[in-house]
């Protein structure tokens, strides 16, 4: 079997659906000043399903609301704008790639991990001066790359799985030497296609060698909160692995011992309730 | 750690027991505040006012022995160390396996 070519790949990339554009047109305005925020909110109210999953999301645990939020131009003027388009991209990329096809790849898993991931980052970078917003959605595409190869490579991919499974070796070293891409790489090409921020591009590309590059510490963020979530074993995989994690991700963040064990406590109760939000329909 | 809200009959409420959610009464005005500790004198005020269930965190609803304890302790190790059976045990990696160890021995789950 002949291993994937980049461009192959980047093509199969190019025919996936786009975001809905009022995410993309948020996600465009980040770090930009007289943003029309009104005129964004009524484009998402339109969406129904888009708004009802961000509501809920809003109101669960996350922000610790003491009234609940009915429209999303209240949840902008309660928990901001930023978080609101935080949250309304979650729910969007969560129900964006749907297989057409029989798999025995653990999909509950993989969405489990990468919200667990994504909570992870966020509780992270509050204490080393990253976008907190930034930070949970980086951790929730982190792995998106994966999502790509096993919808579009299906076949290719089983046999990926199966290589994983008999030498019990790391998922990204079975794609490595059975389809000749990794999830990163894959994950980054989605990353420009839907028109994230270069920042969340890079981080995405280098979530497994997060010294590889220059990345800053949003790359070093979503290291370690990958390594965190496999660790609290949250995505529920009996097959599941820590990744090794680098020495110099973590020396980067400078995390004391209290503030790791504050944010193991915060991943495993956010994680919970933003999995009933997020998780419970896109299961697939 | 997930407590799971759980209505206890009041003859089982012991002191030192919290409460998961508010009390109310039959007005719906507040008796007891959610994480409330129960003593003595409460639980025979809850019993005059004709409280017949409460609202307790399962946690301490039903306390663990100490070898049940012991048990999930074991088991929380074991799949900490299969988790962790390919990173090795140097480095930031030892160093996370560690506080997830310390995290299970204080709470298991």
């Amino acid at each position: 079997m002949t291993v994937l070519t980049i461009d192959e790949v980047i093509g199969k990339v190019h025919d996936l659906p786009s975001l809905p554009v009022v995410v993309t047109e948020m996600l465009n305005a980040i770090g930009k000043e007289n943003v029309d925020v009104k005129t964004l909110a009524d484009k998402v109210s339109r969406d129904q399903a888009l708004t009802a999953k961000t509501l809920r999301l809003a109101n669960s645990s996350f922000y610790g609301l003491q009234h609940k939020i009915t429209t999303i131009q209240q949840a902008i003027a309660v928990i901001g704008f930023q978080s609101v388009r935080t949250l309304i991209t979650a729910a969007a990329v969560t129900g964006s790639i749907a297989i057409d096809g029989k798999s025995s790849f653990n999909f509950p898993a993989f969405w489990r991990h990468s919200l667990a991931t994504a909570v992870c980052a966020r509780s992270l970078a509050r204490h080393v001066h990253v976008d907190p917003e930034y930070a949970f959605m980086a951790g929730l595409l982190h792995d998106i790359g994966r999502l790509v190869l096993v919808t579009c490579f299906l076949e290719k991919y089983e046999k990926t799985l199966d290589c994983r499974n008999q030498s019990d070796c790391y998922l990204f070293e079975a794609e490595q030497s059975v389809l000749g891409v990794d999830h990163s790489m894959v994950g980054s090409a989605l990353a420009r296609h839907w028109k994230f921020p270069l920042v969340m591009e890079k981080a995405v590309a280098s979530h497994h060698e997060p010294d590889a590059l220059e990345t800053g510490s949003l790359a070093a963020v979503v290291h370690v909160a990958d390594a965190i979530a496999h660790a609290l074993d949250l995505s529920e995989d009996p097959t599941d692995l820590v990744p090794p994690l680098s020495d110099a991700a973590w020396d980067n963040l400078g995390l004391p011992e209290a503030r790791v064990m504050e944010t193991l406590g915060e991943t495993e109760i956010q994680f919970e309730e933003a999995c009933q939000v997020l998780v419970g329909d896109t299961a697939g | 750690m997930i407590n799971y809200r759980n209505q206890l009959p009041l003859e089982q409420a012991t002191p030192g027991m919290t409460l998961s959610e508010p009390l109310y009464d039959a007005r719906g005005e507040v008796l007891l505040p959610q994480g409330a500790t129960l003593t003595d004198a409460v639980l025979a005020a809850l019993e005059r006012r004709g409280v017949t269930a409460l609202p307790i965190m399962t946690g301490n609803a039903m306390p663990l022995s100490e070898a049940e304890l012991e048990a999930l302790r074991q088991r929380a190790r074991e799949r900490i160390a299969c988790l962790f059976r390919r990173c090795g045990a140097q480095g930031a990696s030892g160093l996370l396996q560690r506080y997830v160890i310390n995290l299970r021995m204080e709470q298991p789950t």
